[in-house]
């Protein structure tokens, strides 16, 4: 295995890690944290192969997917403020008001 | 070029002014009635742009492998652009406040991007700008506490489903070392197990942002805790994006034995799971919600065709569909005024309010496909290109669940038509001449569509 399928294969290990963690963690914080960990295991999995070709495509869509990102958690704040204000709470168990 | 740049894009820019203007106008406590008015003829005159563009067959490649503006790109930002042009009539009245217009012209501006990108950068910017919008706009202005709720679980999956279509791209890129789409198109049947991975990561992506059965777990909480006209746009404009976004990427090229067999199950799984879970129902929204998610099965079961006949097939579903959920929120409003959303306000409706009432009707039934109705001619054209491409057993399967659905939209029509109950008190709610100018011009499309149901098909051919 050369060093870039290595790396490939970690960023595909903590995609799934992230995934896990969103799926089964009930802090709305961790939630969050969780997702810009599958967001960053994309960007080395980008930044691997645009290394390994030399391309430029693979860079330039990492400085968008962080731009993103961050608009992405700006948003999930502010909802996430409105939410604990009136909750008092970051337990994910706590918002039964919607059941499917 | 220089002038191809600035025509090509006309409607993104008008879109980009608009915002602009209504930032100004929010910054220096403009008259709040012109973000409705300034929305209304922006949408209006990129329509017209669009519509002329056709019919001169104008189509360039504005920024190679980034931006392309094809048929394709013309014809579905105009679909997307007439129905925010209709929500946003029948909106004017209820939505005041300039914030919601920035929004819903930033989440349009999104879905433009989306249509004419033809590479993965700008379709993943558009995806981000289509979805960010529509969370704040869902808190925005309704300070209720289920719909933060809804929004913050929207925005978590819809996070995650941006997550997997980024890593399934970041797979592609691997295999290609390119992120345009013509290359992807080229390689997705050819590049052996690492390219089957990420197709199906990158359609899991899709199935999540479209709620399709077993990632739909959002919709009926983010449907049913907004007001009614945002339910409305996040059922219509921002499913046909998703779903045009798909077509965009998988275009017409048939698509392997094993990423078939996959969205045949997910598909049938959705419309019967849809369909069954909308019966037992008792709110409009959560009602819409589920038929959505039946929906969102018959579109992506349109993706196993192999005959060609998936754009043209698309593009009529995902616009009907568009349209009759529009003008269905539109005359339920109508209806029942306020923020309740009961089926039982909806008893005897017709004793109080016949137009709204027989419009409703007439869009519940095209829902359910009943023939003369353009939503039929939509299911047939899909189910068309589905059994030609030799898919009978599950197109049957498909078929016997679509017939699940007529029993709840028709418990709407009864509900109507019903005289035995007590009506609903009558009143009409302040401003709703500017939601029948809405409703009237969405039916006048409506009826085009029923009259003209190939209108995709020559449009896509003519050159």
């Amino acid at each position: 295995m050369d060093r870039y399928q290595f790396l490939v294969a970690l960023a595909g290990l903590i995609f799934t890690l992230g995934l896990l963690g969103v799926v089964i963690r009930r802090n709305l914080l961790v939630v969050m944290m969780c997702l810009e960990i599958m967001l960053n295991a994309v960007v080395l999995s980008f930044v691997t192969t645009a290394v390994r070709t030399q391309s430029i495509p693979g860079v330039a869509m990492t400085f968008f997917i962080y731009v993103a990102a961050s608009c992405e958690v700006a948003l999930a704040m502010a909802i996430m403020v409105i939410l604990v204000r009136r909750r008092h709470s970051l337990d994910v168990g706590t918002f039964q008001d919607l059941k499917g | 070029m220089a002038t191809d740049l600035i025509y090509g894009l006309l409607p993104e820019h008008l879109l980009l002014a608009l915002i602009l203007v209504l930032m100004l106008v929010e910054i220096f406590h403009g008259d709040r009635k012109l973000g409705g008015v300034l929305f209304t003829l922006a949408a209006a005159a990129g329509c017209a742009v669009l519509a002329v563009q056709l019919s001169n067959g104008y189509t360039v490649n504005l920024v190679p492998t980034e931006i392309t503006i094809d048929r394709f790109a013309l014809i579905a930002r105009l679909v997307i652009l007439g129905c925010g042009l209709i929500l946003g009539i029948c909106s004017l009245a209820t939505s005041s406040s300039c914030k919601f217009w920035m929004l819903l012209a930033s989440s349009l501006l999104g879905a433009l991007t989306i249509m004419d990108s033809a590479g993965f950068i700008s379709l993943f910017i558009g995806i981000e700008m289509l979805s960010l919008p529509a969370f704040a706009m869902m808190v925005s202005g309704d300070g209720t506490s289920s719909a933060s709720e809804g929004a913050f679980k929207y925005l978590v999956l819809s996070s995650v489903a941006t997550a997997l279509i980024l890593f399934g791209l970041s797979l592609v890129y691997g295999v290609t070392g390119s992120l345009s789409i013509s290359v992807f198109m080229a390689t997705v049947n050819a590049g052996g197990a690492q390219s089957i991975a990420a197709t199906v990561i990158i359609l899991s992506g899709f199935f999540l942002k479209a709620a399709v059965f077993p990632f739909h777990a959002w919709a009926p909480d983010a449907y049913s805790s907004v007001r009614i006209h945002i339910t409305a746009f996040l059922a219509s404009v921002i499913k046909a994006a998703v779903v045009l976004a798909l077509v965009r990427i998988f275009s017409t090229i048939a698509l392997s034995a094993e990423v078939v067999s996959v969205i045949i199950v997910l598909s049938v799984a959705s419309i019967f799971y849809g369909n069954t879970t909308a019966i037992k129902q008792g709110a409009f929204k959560k009602l819409l919600a589920y038929s959505s998610i039946a929906h969102a099965g018959y579109m992506m079961f349109a993706l196993i065709d192999s005959t060609g006949g998936r754009t043209e097939a698309l593009l009529y579903y995902a616009s009907v569909y568009a349209l009759t959920t529009i003008i269905a929120c539109a005359c339920f409003s109508l209806i029942v005024p306020g923020d309740r959303d009961d089926l039982g306000q909806l008893d005897g409706a017709f004793a109080t309010h016949p137009v709204a009432s027989v419009l409703l009707a007439l869009c519940v039934l095209s829902m359910a496909g009943i023939p003369p109705l353009p939503g039929f001619l939509a299911k047939f054209l899909i189910f068309k290109s589905v059994i030609a491409s030799g898919h009978i057993t599950p197109a049957v399967i498909a078929f016997v669940g679509s017939y699940i659905g007529v029993i709840f939209y028709l418990g709407i029509v009864y509900r109507l038509f019903s005289t035995a109950s007590v009506p609903a008190e009558a009143g009409e709610a302040a401003g709703s001449g500017l939601v029948w100018s809405g409703v009237f011009l969405g039916s006048v499309v409506f009826i085009l569509f029923m009259l003209v149901p190939g209108v995709f098909h020559s449009l896509l051919l003519t050159v």
